[in-house]
């Protein structure tokens, strides 16, 4: 996969760096007259009010999977609440539960369990052995912005681009760059991003946004590329495994892997999405899977369990550290976008840490930060009622079936 | 002046945690230490005195609160208050990080201000050592550590009982030198922290993260006055520590690598290209828990992986793209992995900041850590062979007579040291690659020249470390690595003073 340098992707997408408002560095907001290509978005929806949820306009297979497609026969929109079809992937048994067993152990581990009894969560960080050019699976994308000292223009590097690879996230530094890096290594001189916005919510920015290090806080910069990273599909995740139930493994038999809960909502995802190397989806469908063999839905008649499990804040899935869902690890803070605080965060990035890893600061950034800021999956525990029915793999239902415990 | 004149003492590890290990007072460590240890100035200004041109915030602070007898607090609650006043830090983010020492696994604590911002934290640290008696914090004798921007270098300070009452300090007293480190083996003092990576097996973890050794070890709280009141409420995790300690590093990385700019200097250039070679200290990784993930510089050093993309960018091996190794799960708690040697934090960043700065090659990197490549710790034949190169380039003054900075002095120096017997070790675009220098006969065949059979491209060096690590995420794999914690344990034992005390591990 080619790598592209973020100048290119400026030009082709046609937004700068800081912004392209008539005769003015700063970006345009999105209901600020923003038309034809130079800052075109695609599926954007540049409506005004409060953060809204539409249909993405793609169509096809945004990710190579057959399954959670806009387009899947189920509705391409989040308020569907109808099942479909529920189409199967044959699989390779083995591959998977051998990837569902490392989901498993990120998922259990003593310091970062995934399942607690009001959220779900995993890091950003994505699982081992993800190509860098693929990085950003996990409903939060992250790259960097370095404004050098005295540079014209912040850079903005490793972005995800679904459509040509990232950008680069090599640093192109000259030696007078590297003069005035070293002249205050401890300076903060930009920031590693970490954002959860999700690719298919829109907010109206206005004229009034703000800037982090010279760059617009605003959609074109800072909300998720990747079409997996969106609303939609996590909405059709939780649809699927919640109402694509298969009784996987023998009920009777706690040896078969299929017994334990997180294995089998692991590999039903797998069957279903093909996406077994994700902790997210591993542990969204795990939970999904559960709340519906344990007959749990929400108590309201105005919405679906996916709907508002998927919705997160509004924004996206809102991000904190693992002791904290409110905090964050050191060196890092909210960004906020129009009132969503929680969505975006920025850690710093000193002189120093750019002139040594400019190589590739985009791994610096997964390898310091990512792992600690976490993405939380708020479940409304007050408006789940459960009342499981069938006898496959209910004695254990308890409750609060989502709070899946390893085997 | 340069920063190596006459300023730097070797290398003081923040032990199991803290700054130094030994302290005053403790009877332990009483003849390891100069005797002056405890000594404090009584005149307000022989602390002058020893204060002229450090710039770095406690000195600042000592200058306007040290009183006529250079008497500067009267406990350590006050100092400590005191200090985070003159950095403009606010209280609240004041924390307490508590580790097990190697003093018979005693507590000990270090102190941050301005937690919530790394850099801002890693200007001053604070440690406390535990008592004699073993049950509280020394609240009379402990040190800190400040950053002199202006030097490029931490400062130390000891304080401890005044004579005429209260506290008085001691400035960069020389009582640590014997005790925490080799004299020559860096040229830079920099807090370590020996676990940096989850779990921190051997410091508190909570709140947020579930202890490991630190519970299990612990029999219970230090129920001393000093420690409950550094503790009660303002204990934080080992996890918020690191980023402060990874912050201390940078500073002190990056104020070391602007000496390849000064003028030649095979000192100066010695003590830049000795980490790669020499391990001034070592850190420590541990299972996480009993789930079998384990840190990869285990196994790896983690400057492999970093500089092999630079070198092989293409390359698709699952080994350049995981930061951990999957062992079976222990079967018990003997079985799991706790404080594996591995290579220090600061020598991994002093190391990519030669590459960074374009005074070594990503594949110069790769080439001395391809020899003796199963060890990233503890390699004798590396080490020996970068005392050989630097006796080498003592003798061959002309190896470096045109060279205008000391960072072209390393690169004569680098070269100076990769040849064996008349035999370069720079072999073109190949590697010498070398698993395991300790095998029967290995040592002497390389030492020889005779290094043909373990020439080798780079991608083919890395097909051997993909089966390498495969190999190790395994029931044998384990077994091997608990080997290891042992001989690892026991070589960092005999070379730290301020290594820890690893359960169920006996050294002779």
């Amino acid at each position: 996969m080619h790598m592209r340098t973020l100048a290119l992707l400026i030009a082709t997408a046609g937004f700068c760096l800081t912004g392209c408002r008539d005769g003015d560095a700063a970006e345009m907001g999105d209901d600020a007259g923003c038309e034809g290509a130079k800052c075109d978005d695609p599926g954007g929806d540049t409506t005004g009010g409060s953060a809204e949820t539409f249909a993405s306009d793609t169509e096809g297979d945004t990710d190579g999977d057959t399954e959670g497609d806009t387009d899947s026969g189920r509705g391409s929109d989040t308020d569907s609440g109808n099942a479909g079809e529920c189409v199967f992937v044959e699989v390779d048994p083995d591959a998977v539960i051998d990837a569902c067993g490392d989901r498993a152990d990120t998922a259990f581990n003593p310091n970062r369990v995934a399942f607690g009894e009001d959220a779900m969560r995993w890091s950003c960080a994505d699982v081992d052995g993800r190509h860098p050019d693929d990085r950003g699976q996990e409903y939060c994308e992250y790259f960097a912005i370095v404004d050098l000292p005295d540079a014209e223009l912040p850079g903005i590097y490793g972005v995800v681009d679904p459509q040509g690879g990232p950008t680069q996230a090599q640093i192109p530094l000259t030696e007078a760059d590297m003069g005035r890096l070293e002249a205050d290594p401890g300076a903060v001189v930009g920031s590693c991003v970490f954002t959860s916005w999700n690719e298919d919510v829109d907010v109206t920015t206005g004229d009034d946004f703000e800037e982090l290090h010279r760059v617009a806080v605003t959609k074109h910069a800072f909300r998720m590329k990747l079409p997996q990273n969106s609303l939609q599909a996590a909405a059709f995740l939780v649809q699927d495994c919640v109402q694509c139930p298969r009784i996987g493994g023998d009920p009777q038999d706690a040896a078969d892997p299929l017994h334990d809960t997180f294995t089998r909502g692991c590999y039903l995802n797998a069957e279903i999405n093909e996406t077994e190397d994700r902790k997210s989806d591993s542990v969204l469908c795990a939970a999904a899977m559960r709340m519906s063999e344990c007959g749990c839905d929400v108590t309201s008649e105005d919405t679906y369990l996916e709907n508002e499990i998927a919705a997160g804040d509004g924004l996206g899935f809102p991000l904190g550290t693992w002791d904290d869902p409110d905090g964050l690890p050191p060196g890092c803070r909210y960004q906020s976008v129009e009132g969503y605080a929680h969505n975006v965060v920025a850690c710093d990035l000193t002189a120093g840490d750019v002139v040594q890893h400019a190589q590739e600061i985009k791994s610096f950034c997964a390898d310091r930060y990512a792992d600690d800021v976490v993405v939380y999956v708020p479940l409304p525990v007050e408006d789940i009622a459960c009342a499981p029915v069938g006898d496959e793999y209910v004695e254990s239902c308890g409750d609060s079936p989502w709070v899946i415990q390893p085997q | 002046m340069t920063r190596a004149a006459g300023v730097l003492l070797g290398l003081l590890a923040v032990s199991s945690g803290a700054v130094g290990a030994a302290g005053c007072g403790d009877p332990a460590r009483a003849e390891a230490c100069d005797a002056d240890a405890c000594e404090v100035p009584t005149q307000r200004a022989d602390l002058d005195q020893q204060l002229t041109g450090l710039a770095d915030p406690v000195a600042d602070w000592l200058r306007a609160s040290a009183n006529d007898d250079a008497v500067i607090g009267q406990d350590y609650e006050g100092v400590l208050a005191e200090v985070g006043q003159s950095l403009g830090c606010d209280p609240q983010q004041r924390q307490t990080y508590v580790v097990l020492s190697n003093l018979e696994l005693a507590p000990k604590a270090v102190v941050s201000h301005c937690s919530e911002d790394p850099q801002a934290a890693s200007a001053v640290l604070t440690i406390f050592e535990p008592n004699a008696a073993r049950d509280d914090l020394d609240g009379e004798r402990f040190r800190m550590a400040a950053w002199d921007d202006d030097a490029g270098i931490y400062r130390r300070y000891q304080v401890a009982p005044h004579p005429s009452g209260g506290l008085g300090v001691a400035v960069e007293p020389a009582f640590c030198e014997g005790c925490h480190g080799t004299l020559a083996a860096s040229r830079a003092w920099a807090p370590i922290m020996n676990e940096m990576t989850n779990p921190w097996a051997q410091w508190n973890a909570e709140p947020g993260f579930a202890s490991v050794l630190f519970d299990e070890t612990q029999v219970e709280p230090l129920a001393g006055p000093t420690y409950q009141s550094l503790t009660q409420t303002q204990l934080a995790s080992a996890s918020k520590l690191e980023p402060i300690i990874r912050g201390a590093i940078g500073r002190v990385t990056a104020s070391v690598i602007t000496d390849r700019t000064e003028e030649a200097d095979a000192d100066l250039a010695a003590a830049l290209l000795r980490p790669l070679f020499c391990d001034a200290a070592v850190n420590f990784v541990s299972e996480s828990h009993t789930s079998g993930e384990l840190d990869a510089s285990a196994v790896l050093d983690p400057q492999i992986r970093r500089q092999f993309t630079s070198v092989a960018p293409s390359a698709s091996w699952e080994w350049l793209r995981d930061d951990t190794i999957k062992l079976p799960a222990a079967a018990t708690e003997a079985d799991a992995i706790r404080l594996l040697a591995v290579r220090a934090e600061l020598a991994i960043e002093a190391e990519a900041a030669l590459v960074s700065r374009g005074v070594l090659r990503p594949l110069d990197v790769l080439r001395v850590r391809a020899l003796d490549w199963t060890r990233p710790v503890g390699s004798k034949f590396r080490c020996d062979l970068f005392v050989v190169g630097e006796a080498r380039l003592a003798a061959e003054p002309e190896r470096w007579e045109d060279a205008e900075t000391t960072g072209e002095v390393v690169a004569a120096l680098f070269a100076a040291t990769m040849q064996v017997s008349g035999t370069s070790l720079l072999q073109a675009d190949l590697i010498v690659a070398v698993a395991d220098l300790e095998a029967d006969g290995v040592a002497e065949l390389v030492a020889a020249g005779a290094v043909d059979p373990w020439i080798r491209t780079v991608e083919a060096w890395g097909g051997e470390l993909e089966e390498h690590v495969a190999s190790m995420a395994s029931a044998e794999g384990r077994s091997a690595l608990l080997a290891e914690v042992e001989t690892r344990g026991c070589y960092a034992r005999r070379t730290q003073p301020t290594a820890p005390i690893i359960p169920g591990t006996t050294c002779p």
